[in-house]
């Protein structure tokens, strides 16, 4: 794992045709949003962020992108979260290097970044290497899913039966998306 | 009278893409031959002026529009004008509060919008129209201490680039803080682990609620709808502070 500051994950975000003009996360063209309210209990939140590195994680570089933090500073403990990072060596204060490009063998410590975000309410962007798959998690505890049609079903189906999602729930919205334009992945 | 910094250069430049073709060549040639004048004595409102560009006939200043938005260092959101002589204004808009008589007109300090782009590096942030240092504190009481008041403190670690907090510090706990979304919504944290959203008139929201304030499937901070001051640009003449330029 590498962490990046935001010039970098720019260029990350360029190369991979997701950078907007107005130099944000650019998700026209994906199936999406579906979005699944975090859970309130920390177990939860810590099984969720395995959960998600689990099909995140598994292929070529991807993206943690940390975009929103500070908005609930009493419910946050940096130390933690550099502690973390001291792992991979940074030192930098988040601000500073907020992105993060992962491979396969970070799947531990990217699911820990990633419930530390979620116990801190965090927002943060996590994009799988593929391009396939995106959530958006947001400071208000919500994590909004984009990806093309096959990405959203497996990820769905996951979190249909950990039961982040009621039954059925999930392939209601996504039904409801169905007027959407996918983006065909290479 | 100085050169154009990188910053400036950037933001022009970020601008220009936004254009059609013919406007976007025209925008950088005049970045080109630009340079910037603080219009203010303290340097609170800089202009950009194009060397050699015929000015055509008075006409007051005709702004056309909210060109862009941004926020600067200190969570105010500055408005990217262009006038038909092509000088490029920056100004925070601080008025949201949804009372057109409340309508104001606050100035960005330059050297905060060059600190926002080299912070966040995204040159144009797009966001709704809201509070930031100078456009007013939560619409709420300080958590836990009402008698307290909202005071705005800058703070990188804050990723809006600051918070409101209590002027006088409640001793034994972490500090309440408050801070606009760019969702549309207050969000206020206790100072005790606690957190609860807020519309602009005060009303408490649920965290579901909040959430849906964000634009899904396109872009993060996709231009706001026309706000509801939009329509009083015309007037922008009127209630210039500074002499007209012509």
């Amino acid at each position: 794992m590498k962490a990046l500051n935001v010039e970098a994950v720019q260029n990350w975000l360029r190369a991979s045709s997701l950078l907007g003009t107005e130099g944000q996360v650019d998700l026209k063209g994906f199936l999406g949003p579906v979005c699944v309210k975090l859970p309130d209990e920390t177990g939860r939140k810590t099984n969720l962020a395995r959960v998600l590195v689990d099909s995140f994680g598994r292929t070529k570089d991807g993206l943690l992108w940390i975009n929103e933090y500070g908005i609930w500073p009493s419910s946050e403990n940096r130390l933690i979260f550099y502690a973390l990072r001291r792992l991979i060596g940074e030192e930098r204060p988040l601000e500073d290097a907020p992105g993060h490009v992962f491979r396969a063998e970070d799947a531990d410590l990217l699911s820990a970044l990633l419930a530390v975000a979620f116990y801190f309410s965090w927002g943060a962007l996590l994009v799988r290497g593929d391009l396939g798959l995106i959530a958006r998690i947001s400071h208000d505890d919500h994590v909004d899913f984009y990806g093309t049609a096959d990405a959203l079903e497996g990820i769905g189906k996951i979190l249909t039966a950990q039961r982040y999602v009621g039954p059925n729930e999930w392939q209601e919205t996504i039904g409801s998306r169905q007027g959407d334009s996918g983006r065909s992945m290479a | 009278m100085r050169p154009l910094t990188t910053e400036e250069r950037t933001l022009i430049t970020r601008v220009a893409d936004r254009l059609d073709q013919s406007e976007r060549d025209q925008l950088r040639a005049d970045a080109d031959n630009a340079t910037a004048v603080p219009a203010t004595p303290d340097g609170s409102r800089i202009r950009f002026e194009i060397l050699g560009y015929q000015r055509p006939p008075y006409r007051g200043q005709h702004p056309f529009g909210v060109e862009g938005k941004m926020l600067d260092r200190d969570g105010t959101e500055l408005s990217v004008l262009f006038t038909r002589m092509r000088m490029v204004v920056f100004w925070s808009w601080s008025s949201f509060a949804g009372v057109p008589g409340s309508l104001s007109i606050q100035i960005g300090a330059p050297s905060s919008y060059c600190r926002a782009l080299s912070q966040s590096g995204v040159g144009i942030v797009y966001a709704q129209a809201g509070p930031g240092p100078e456009g007013g504190p939560p619409p709420v009481s300080v958590p836990g201490n009402p008698e307290n008041e909202w005071k705005w403190n800058t703070n990188p670690q804050n990723s809006r680039g600051g918070s409101w907090g209590p002027r006088k510090p409640i001793p034994g706990q972490s500090q309440p803080s408050g801070s606009w979304g760019p969702e549309g919504h207050w969000d206020v944290d206790d100072g005790l682990g606690g957190r609860q959203r807020y519309r602009p008139d005060g009303t408490p929201i649920s965290p579901e609620e909040g959430h849906r304030g964000r634009r899904p499937g396109h872009s993060e901070f996709a231009p706001p709808p026309p706000n509801w001051w939009v329509p009083l640009l015309p007037l922008l003449p009127l209630i210039t502070p500074w002499p007209d330029p012509y």
